[in-house]
């Protein structure tokens, strides 16, 4: 029996635009139906609501199955997922265009409960605090004050929303030492929500930012990040000590991914944090690798790639330290999905 | 090299017409200057469809898409309501001319039109145009034309006219048309209100309820919309030999944008746009004996926001002026040589400021019969812009009357034409993403055409086969890199054939028309400038079958008219088969006529089987739906001077 904890939770979202599905792969196998160990990989699709889809990557056979929500559920997904998170065995979808959080068996992908829809509007990303869910919403989003943000505090039992306003575009969470942290996208802060009353207080940045990571401290690693509405010569790698919610420390790096999906993760000890960074070219082509921050001495170590052409979503496999690289070369042309062994060899996984 | 070859061309031609001596073609002596029909006549050898006024007026609580849809094998790529765009043989939205009164009309921003903010009831006339016309039309024509005309019809007195349609989903449509004419001075008003609320309910197949495993019944929301215009024209012979005229086009749309059918039910963007266009032209037309020249001036305004947002209003001002004149002998054949001037002025938020573009075409054109029975024309069109390419856009075109008699016609028509496409405003100035160094979209189309037709007492048959060949280069698409940006992306390869029959015959005292039009289009990307390899497979939204087909009925004023349509499988931006799919649509009316009055009650059934079809993937259409038209007019009312008919 498979268990949930042998999967790579955080399923590799790829935000690429106009990848096209080939069914007609020679290396494809359906069903996984007794595969042990696999990787869950989130196409995002076109926007809107076309070609979201999930992917199953069987790792020890190496072979991958595409379509797994259709398959599941007989219907196309028809919203872009956002992102995926599984709690408890149960996986949620957060989507955009019909803004929703879909509700569905981590093993099997099929939904037996309606999503949830009533005051959402367009959900982000997921973290969940025993019974609680706390989802990062824009709202009408007007990119540019993002006013209209909020976190939907979700009941999993009775599935009702709070909502908490929180301006400026939140986007990945964490909840640590108590509390939950919210990563400003769209300004230069940190939002500290206390778990108990909803209040909230911010911590000063010098960028705007989009993902956590909590280490086995309670402290949080957050990407600083240059984007198109709020560009910066700060982009890095900070370090917030949560006891004091003070930023300790901001190892620069230029060009962190400023995508939406999985741009930076732990290792299995979490001594390192593998990190996309990239810029385009003359071309327009992003150029990029994988960088190696160490947790230890807050510098970067040789990153373990580069000069991948349109370089995209980074996970790791905690079992095996394995580097997983998601590439999406042009806007209209296929992504593939490259594997990164131990021995530091690069071997293409997939293409979709 | 090409401006050389064809100026070579040219020179033969002149030099082979004068030694063959050949007489005048009758038809090129024209009596009136009807500067934009006359432009027509120089695309010898090119597929011309005309939509006639009793197919206008059928449809006049319509729209130019609507029209298309029901009549002609042309791919309208449109959702419930919203945005209708055309596209010709495979070719792109903004690869389509639509001119009113010689003018471009094209959102110069955008580079196309929504044909679902263009009203049959203001037209009495459209002709489409199939191929490249950049010669004749300039910029966008690609694919082919369209042209917006109103006939100028004299010493008919007073008229007016009244129509209000009811129809399915909260729609309805007020008219009212104006009129008067001597042979002196023309009046002619046109005022419309388009209202539709959209909320039609359909089947949603993108949502279903996992806990009762259905999918969900659905009801459209935020389609609606609102549109009001005016069409005005003023004609007045200054003498016998000089006439001027004034025509002033307003229109004001308020559009929802439809959701797809996921954010139709779980909700998302809901988002609307609002349209203000209005386009003045004014002019002079002197003509003695062989000579013509004509004058036109004009101001076109085009205003768009999006979500009530005025920090972010979309708007251009362009004023234009174009100088024609007409020989219909020259070295006994037609010529005309003319120029026009554009200035642009953009008022657009992501525009820098001050921006301002000139556009200058100096065209010549020519036709001759040049032996028995075969006439050509050549056309010859370059183009300046200010801070931009120069474009040259020749055509040449034969017409070859195989058989006239009294009975029977029969022709073979073959045209070449290189035709371009100047990057929009948008492509070369949008803040950031704009590249001012984008290349001109260019095409190049062969098309050969045979029509027949058998004409006798009670019946008449009409055939026509039409093949062509076109290549589209440096396609511009806006792709995602860092964020969305224009680019010069493949180069298209587009061909297939069109073929029609009509038909007319009496049976008893019941007159039956019925007709079928059908195309075939392969349209394949043949070459890529972003991958690094193409598949060549057929492009998104381009079905490679349609088909129309229609029959009406007349007895004594009563007319029971049937149409059907067939649109073939498309492919979705993801590659994914789109269903192929057919409506049927009838309609029954009765038409009373007494002395100058007119009075007419039209009802219609709209895809009669209720056929749950998507044209775009996950955008629901109507099904079954209801219209009722009446309309009232009062025509030739003659007073004072004028003997009362």
């Amino acid at each position: 029996m498979r268990k949930i904890n042998k999967i790579i939770a955080l399923a590799i979202i790829a935000a690429t635009f106009f990848v096209s599905c080939k069914k007609d792969e020679p290396t494809e196998i359906t069903p996984i139906s007794t595969a042990k160990n696999i990787a869950y990989v989130v196409n995002y699709g076109t926007y809107p609501g076309l070609n979201s889809e999930i992917s199953i990557y069987d790792i020890d056979n190496k072979s991958i199955v595409h379509d797994n929500y259709k398959k599941a559920n007989d219907i196309d997904f028809a919203s872009n997922i956002q992102s995926m998170a599984i709690n408890n065995d149960i996986a949620y979808l957060m989507s955009n265009d019909g803004d929703k959080i879909d509700i569905i068996n981590a093993k099997t992908l099929k939904a037996s409960i309606n999503p949830i829809s009533t005051d959402i509007v367009k959900p982000r990303f997921f973290v969940a605090n025993g019974n609680t869910a706390y989802i990062s919403c824009w709202g009408n989003a007007d990119w540019n004050l993002m006013e209209d943000s909020y976190i939907a505090k979700i009941d999993l039992t009775t599935k009702s929303v709070t909502k908490i306003a929180l301006p400026g575009g939140p986007e990945g969470l964490a909840i640590a030492n108590n509390k939950l942290y919210a990563a400003l996208n769209y300004r230069d802060s940190i939002a500290v929500i206390n778990l108990t009353s909803d209040a909230i207080s911010y911590i000063a940045t010098p960028a705007v930012s989009s993902y956590l990571l909590k280490d086995n401290s309670e402290n949080l690693y957050v990407s600083f990040v240059s984007t198109y509405s709020d560009p910066s010569l700060a982009s890095g790698i900070g370090y917030i000590n949560t006891n004091t919610d003070v930023i300790e420390s901001n190892t620069l790096l230029d060009g962190i991914s400023s995508n939406y999906g999985s741009i930076m993760q732990f290792n299995s000890d979490k001594s390192k944090i593998y990190i996309i960074a990239a810029a385009y070219d003359a071309n327009w082509v992003l150029q990029g690798g994988v960088h190696v921050f160490n947790t230890s001495t807050k510098s970067y170590e040789t990153p373990v790639v580069e000069n991948l052409a349109g370089i995209n979503g980074v996970a790791v496999n905690p079992q095996n330290n394995n580097i997983y690289v998601l590439l999406a070369p042009s806007a209209t042309e296929k992504g593939t999905m490259k594997i990164l062994l131990r021995n530091k060899k690069l071997e293409l996984a997939h293409v979709r | 090299m090409q401006k050389k070859y064809f100026g070579f061309i040219v020179a033969i031609f002149l030099l082979i017409n004068n030694l063959l001596g050949q007489s005048i073609d009758s038809t090129l002596i024209l009596k009136e200057v009807e500067v934009v029909a006359q432009k027509e006549k120089y695309l010898v050898g090119s597929k011309i469809v005309t939509i006639d006024s009793s197919k206008l007026a059928a449809s006049a609580g319509e729209t130019l898409a609507d029209l298309i849809n029901i009549n002609l094998p042309i791919y309208i790529k449109q959702d419930a309501g919203g945005l209708s765009t055309i596209h010709f043989r495979g070719t792109g939205a903004n690869h389509t001319a639509i001119m009113f009164n010689g003018i471009n009309i094209n959102s110069l921003t955008l580079g196309q039109t929504n044909l679902s903010n263009i009203p049959a009831f203001l037209f009495d006339e459209v002709k489409v145009q199939y191929g490249g016309s950049s010669s004749l039309y300039g910029t966008d024509a690609i694919g082919g034309s369209i042209q917006l005309n109103n006939k100028e019809e004299w010493n008919k007195g007073f008229s007016a006219g009244i129509q209000k349609d009811f129809a399915s989903f909260h729609s309805n449509f007020t008219g009212l048309k104006i009129g008067f004419s001597n042979n002196k001075f023309r009046y002619a008003l046109k005022i419309f209100q388009q209202k539709c609320k959209n909320d039609f309910p359909f089947l949603n197949t993108a949502v279903k309820d996992f806990e009762k495993d259905e999918f969900i019944r659905d009801t459209t929301k935020n389609a609606g919309f609102i549109n009001t215009g005016l069409l005005q024209e003023i004609n007045y012979k200054i003498s016998t030999k000089l006439k001027s005229y004034v025509k002033l086009w307003y229109e004001n749309a308020d559009r929802q944008i439809q959701p797809n059918m996921s954010s139709n039910y779980y909700g998302g963007s809901f988002d609307s746009i609002e349209y203000k266009n209005l386009r003045l032209v004014s002019g002079l037309q002197f003509h003695s004996g062989k000579h013509k020249f004509s004058s036109d001036f004009g101001y076109i305004y085009d205003y768009q926001i999006f979500d009530n947002d005025s920090s972010q209003t979309i708007a251009t001002k362009s004023i234009i002026s174009n100088l024609n004149y007409f020989n219909s002998d020259f070295f006994k054949g037609d010529f005309n040589v003319g120029v026009n001037f554009m200035h642009i002025i953009p008022e657009v938020y992501a525009y820098k400021e001050n921006l301002r573009e000139n556009r200058l075409d100096l065209f010549i054109s020519y036709k001759k019969l040049i032996i028995k029975k075969l006439t050509s024309s050549i056309n010859l069109r370059e183009v300046f812009v200010s801070n931009y390419e120069l474009n040259f856009s020749p055509s040449i075109g034969f017409n070859y009357l195989l058989l006239t008699s009294l009975k029977h016609f029969w022709d073979y028509k073959f045209s070449v034409s290189r035709s371009y496409k100047t990057p929009t405003l948008n492509d070369r100035f949008w803040a950031s993403s704009g590249n001012p160094d984008l290349l001109p979209e260019e095409g190049i189309n062969y098309e050969l055409n045979s029509l027949y037709k058998l004409t006798n007492k009670k019946s008449k048959i009409q055939l026509s086969l039409t093949g062509f060949y076109m290549l589209v280069d440096n396609w511009i698409q806006w792709v995602y890199v860092d964020t969305w940006r224009p680019k010069n992306i493949k180069k298209v390869q587009n061909k297939g054939i069109e073929a029609s029959i009509e038909t007319g015959f009496k049976v008893l005292k019941l007159q039956f028309n019925s007709g079928v039009n059908y195309s075939y289009t392969n349209a394949t990307e043949i070459k890529s400038y972003i991958n690094s390899k193409t598949d060549r497979k057929q492009l998104i939204y381009t079905p490679e079958h349609l088909c129309k087909a229609f029959i009406s009925i007349d007895y004594k004023r009563f007319t029971l008219f049937g149409s059907a349509s067939y649109t073939g499988i498309r492919y979705t931006e993801s590659y994914k088969p789109l269903e192929e799919y057919y409506l049927i649509n009838t309609s029954i009316g009765k038409t009373l006529i007494y002395k100058h009055h007119i009075f007419s009650i039209n009802f219609k059934i709209n895809n009669i089987l209720d056929k749950a079809y998507q044209n775009q993937e996950r955008y629901a259409m109507p099904g079954r739906n209801f219209a009722i038209s009446i309309k009232y007019s009062i025509n030739n009312l003659k007073f004072k001077n004028n003997e009362k008919n």
